[in-house]
């Protein structure tokens, strides 16, 4: 009997025993799935970025945990720093789960929960249940509180699993940081770029402002180059008759300086002028076919009244081969070179300088002509070798009380030898000379019809071996035509006059090889200057001579000058008429060769 | 230059500047004087027509003249009308019409001086 009893208490400790190992064992066993899952748990919580699937994620780890029946997360309003329900699971649960936190609340069991970092677990209003507090704070502050609602009989205080629970609830804690930061972050770029977006485009309506008021501005002085030249003109040419008057030693020296001056700002104004009308892209590039050769080689003459007080020899070198004509704009191309070999000459008191044409590459099409320039002159410093390219610079400061000058010379060539897709630079060693290096693209043209004349430009011939000259002087102003009929007659020329484009070009084509020289206004009723001059060059394809034609013209700026030569003509007086002028273009057109 | 009273002496200046001798200078402003009524006439009547085009086209020639001889003062008065003629304006032009006439007078008073006393 006794050992039947102690047998029944054995067994029933034996029943017990293994009751409690089993429930240890089903603990475990949700731990270990816990554990194994927390990899999933961790990278799904830092992955998401809003609220809401933080909580269920973790609600639904906490559930492998402990059978929680009702799960809530509360966090702190902003503005009162009072907790509220932000999320309950199952969610038809709020309302209960709204009562036990209100009473927890009223109890203060809430808020000593808040400061124990762990859980903590006490009955919860409900009978027969239990109410987990666990605080969700990271190491910089308090994040939120969860609640968790057991049925007693289901459970029991087991201290791993607990553990647990705080390792869960402090990775959602850092999680919810992490969103709470981010969100911050995204507010603040959010801002930023806002910020950015406005000021860029404060910054654009800027610019367009200042680029429109800097268009306005070239236009405007594009447009004045009429107005300002004429009263330069005047001054030029009332200090030139001053000089003709009796005037002592002194006031010659003075009157001189008057007209250098006006010369030398006359130039000036024309370099501003250009420059002006790039940066307006009033600039265009005419596409006439021109023998690089024969602009090189005028270039080079007209630099030369530049050396001749001073010991400088000037070479020019071109390449075999290259005198084949190409397609371009002759004028822009000499300007270039004129204005290299000008600074060459301004800055080389002795030596030589020296230019050479070449083709640097070819290709079906196009040629790649490279001019080089190079000086004895003072050289420029390494550092100043690319600014000496942009606008309104030179070397240095003093250069230009020194040598004079804009500054804008060699950033007007830049810009041209852009727009003929090639560039210029320099190399430079200070106090031995530099080397200006030129290059542009240009079509080549196969079959060459020649558009300006072959013959060398002639030089002014003496006055006494003058060959009477036949000119055809088309111009439509009965006044202008009798200016310029007057002052040839004087000259020696024989004088055949015709109103208008029409009628000159009838008076050409009855004789074309009658007149040595035609002078053409532009602006003409009927048939203008231009039309009146294609049609003339096409007339000398069969004829086989070339007449040279002048251009008159009342506007001064280079672009009608390449008008001109565009529409065929080989040289341009700009209005008013000057004696001078007149005389010289008759002497430099008419060659010595049709004297013989 | 604008010729005024008493200002025969520039004009022989500029015929000298011309390389002109005084007969052929005073032949060549006398044709200026006689055109440029012309002219006016022409404009005048362009002008009470509404002839844009017309209008540019003598005032242009007028300007070209005056420019050549530097009477400056009709050359302005002429561009002015040439350049608001450009922009459609019409309104007030008789005016300056009025002005070329005058200066225009002036160029042929000093010329029937010079002829009478030989200044130039």
């Amino acid at each position: 009997m006794i050992d039947c009893v102690k047998e029944c208490s054995s067994l029933n400790i034996l029943k017990e025993r293994n009751t409690y190992l089993e429930d240890i064992n089903r603990r475990l066993f949700c731990l270990l799935d816990m554990m194994a899952s927390s990899g999933d748990f961790q990278a799904n919580i830092n992955r998401n970025r809003n609220l809401s699937s933080i909580l269920i994620a973790t609600f639904s780890q906490l559930k492998r945990l402990l059978p929680f029946q009702v799960m809530a997360f509360l966090s702190i309003d902003e503005t009162d720093q009072s907790f509220v329900l932000k999320e309950c699971e199952p969610s038809w649960k709020q309302r209960y789960i709204q009562t036990e936190i209100d009473s927890k609340i009223m109890s203060g069991e809430f808020a000593w929960a808040l400061y124990q970092n762990r859980p903590v677990i006490m009955p919860a209003k409900k009978s027969g249940y239990s109410v987990v507090l666990h605080v969700l704070a990271t190491q910089s502050r308090i994040r939120g509180m969860f609640l968790g609602v057991l049925q007693n009989k289901k459970f029991n205080i087991h201290d791993p699993s607990l553990k647990a629970l705080s390792i869960i609830l402090l990775n959602t804690a850092y999680a919810l940081e992490t969103l709470v930061l981010y969100r911050l972050l995204r507010n603040h770029m959010e801002n930023l770029e806002a910020e950015v977006q406005g000021r860029t485009q404060e910054l654009q309506e800027a610019r367009k402002r200042a680029d429109v008021a800097n268009i306005t501005k070239s236009r405007f002085l594009a447009n004045m180059s009429h107005e300002i030249r004429t009263p330069m003109n005047g001054v030029i040419g009332f200090a030139d008759m001053l000089l003709e008057t009796n005037l002592d030693k002194e006031q010659v020296e003075y009157a001189r300086t008057i007209k250098r001056s006006g010369e030398a700002l006359l130039f000036l104004i024309d370099d501003i002028l250009d420059f002006s009308k790039i940066e307006a892209g009033q600039l265009r590039l005419e596409t006439i076919n021109f023998d690089p050769a024969f602009v090189v080689d005028d270039a080079c003459k007209l630099i030369m009244p530049q050396l001749k007080n001073k010991p400088v020899e000037l070479h020019c070198h071109i390449e075999e081969g290259v005198t084949a004509y190409v397609q371009g704009d002759p004028g822009r191309f000499r300007e270039v070179i004129v204005n290299l070999l000008g600074n060459a000459a301004k800055f080389t008191d002795s030596g030589e300088i020296g230019l050479l044409l070449f083709r640097e590459e070819e290709k079906k099409d196009f040629v790649k002509l490279h001019v080089e320039v190079r000086d004895t002159g003072i050289g420029i410093p390494k550092d100043k070798l690319e600014s000496i390219f942009e606008p309104f610079h030179q070397a240095d400061s003093t250069t230009t009380r020194k040598y004079g000058g804009t500054g804008l010379g060699l950033s007007i060539c830049k810009q041209l030898s852009k727009l003929m897709d090639g560039d210029v630079w320099a190399e430079s060693e200070p106090g031995k000379g530099s080397i200006f290096h030129f290059t542009s693209w240009f079509r080549k043209v196969e079959d060459c019809k020649e558009e300006k004349a072959e013959e060398p430009v002639t030089l002014a011939t003496q006055q006494e071996d003058r060959y009477p000259a036949h000119i055809l002087l088309v111009e439509d102003n009965p006044i202008n035509q009798n200016l310029l009929r007057i002052m040839l007659m004087k000259h020696g020329c024989h004088v055949e006059v015709a109103s208008n484009g029409r009628e000159g070009l009838k008076k050409y084509t009855q004789d074309p090889n009658k007149y040595d020289l035609i002078f053409m206004d532009c602006q003409m009723p009927e048939m203008d200057g231009f039309e009146a001059t294609r049609l003339m060059r096409n007339e000398e394809i069969t004829i086989g001579r070339h007449t040279p034609i002048i251009a008159v013209t009342a506007h001064a700026m280079k672009e009608d000058r390449d008008k001109c030569i565009a529409a065929g003509m080989d040289d341009y007086m700009a209005k008013p008429i000057k004696k001078e002028k007149v005389l010289d273009l008759v002497d430099k057109w008419v060659s010595r060769k049709e004297k013989v | 230059m604008g010729i005024k009273k008493g200002e025969s002496v520039n004009l022989m200046k500029l015929a000298e500047d011309m390389g002109f001798e005084e007969n052929e200078f005073l032949e060549i402003l006398e044709l200026f004087v006689k055109t440029t009524n012309s002219y006016l006439n022409v404009l005048q009547s362009a002008l009470e027509q509404g002839d844009i085009q017309k209008v540019i086209e003598v005032a242009h020639s007028i300007k070209g003249a005056a420019g050549s001889l530097e009477l400056t003062d009709i050359y302005n008065i002429a561009k002015g009308i040439e350049m608001s003629a450009r922009e459609g304006h019409l309104d007030g032009l008789s005016e300056n019409i009025r002005l070329i006439k005058e200066r225009n007078n002036l160029v042929a008073e000093v010329l029937a001086r010079s002829d009478q006393e030989g200044i130039l």
